[in-house]
């Protein structure tokens, strides 16, 4: 089974897998992990290293935190030593879709998935109205 | 050269776009919806879910039928949308060369209740005129196939008529 675990500073990772949860029905194999006043980065690394330690064989954990470099990440780093997990950062819904609907995950897989999240982050300045779509240029 | 004819109703939008452009391996995506190419919003949103490297052009049925009997359209690689069968045979009533119709997402979202239509398949509902028009399709005998994405397989829309 493919377990995805998200983790953030605050309400985040919850609020980013409920989203997960509305835009495809899947929510059992996402669980969500946030910096709070009453919750510290050590009791997030514990909870999911007992998840990992308490799995079974052929088990993937895919953790996804807010931010490179932030606390969460951080405290988790140590794991990519592991053949079951796989550490990415920088959490945003079209990442967490395309991750989510994978059939297996591998790191090709992964690449593709961040690729399609890079992206999704868009500006859409002023010269978008003036793109064109009228087919002038259908042939330059 | 016309890679492929899709009828969806959502004509181009996220992931779906993304997996087809990229299995077709084209560099010219028309969208012929005579609707679409006057709605500026719509245009925008479909140019975002399209790959770079990939030219959009929405444009009225008309005006595609001319941009694909170009001469020099032979040299591109072209995915054609349109939004719905009746547009699907204007083309191939109109356009040489259309190598194949593919049925993706249809009827659920376009007009009428989905429940006075029939069901083909899980994404393809029609209305009875609808159904005439795709039988019209098939009867030119341009392969005419259902398939939503290209990791999905593709039946004959023949046999899916009764």
């Amino acid at each position: 089974m493919i377990h995805f675990i998200l983790a953030s500073h605050s309400e985040l990772a919850h609020g980013m897998k409920e989203t997960i949860k509305m835009l495809t029905g899947i929510d059992e194999p996402i669980s969500a992990y946030g910096l709070k006043e009453n919750v510290n980065v050590i009791e997030i690394s514990e909870a999911i290293r007992e998840k990992i330690k308490n799995s079974s064989d052929g088990d993937i954990f895919v953790i996804v935190t807010d931010i490179p470099g932030g606390s969460v990440n951080n405290a988790l780093l140590d794991l990519v030593n592991s053949e079951k997990v796989y550490l990415l950062s920088g959490m945003n819904v079209a990442l967490l879709l395309n991750l989510v609907l994978k059939p297996k995950i591998n790191e090709k897989e992964i690449a593709e998935c961040i690729e399609l999240a890079t992206q999704s982050i868009v500006f859409f300045g002023k010269d978008i109205f003036e793109k064109n779509t009228e087919g002038d240029d259908f042939f330059d | 050269m016309i890679k492929l004819v899709r009828v969806d109703e959502r004509l181009v939008h996220g992931q779906v776009a993304v997996s087809w452009t990229k299995f077709l391996g084209v560099n010219r995506i028309i969208v012929a919806d005579d609707e679409a190419s006057e709605n500026e919003t719509q245009k925008i949103a479909m140019n975002m879910a399209v790959p770079e490297g990939t030219k959009l052009s929405v444009v009225p049925v008309e005006k595609a039928v001319s941009l694909l009997n170009d001469p020099r359209a032979a040299k591109l690689s072209i995915f054609v949308v349109v939004r719905n069968p009746e547009n699907a045979l204007t083309l191939i009533n109109n356009v040489k060369d259309i190598p194949k119709i593919n049925f993706g997402n249809y009827g659920r979202m376009s007009e009428g209740d989905s429940s006075d239509k029939i069901k083909l398949e899980a994404n393809l509902y029609v209305t009875d005129a609808e159904l005439e028009t795709i039988k019209e399709i098939i009867g030119t005998n341009v392969p005419t196939k259902y398939q939503t994405v290209p990791s999905e397989k593709e039946f004959d829309l023949k046999s899916m008529i009764k």
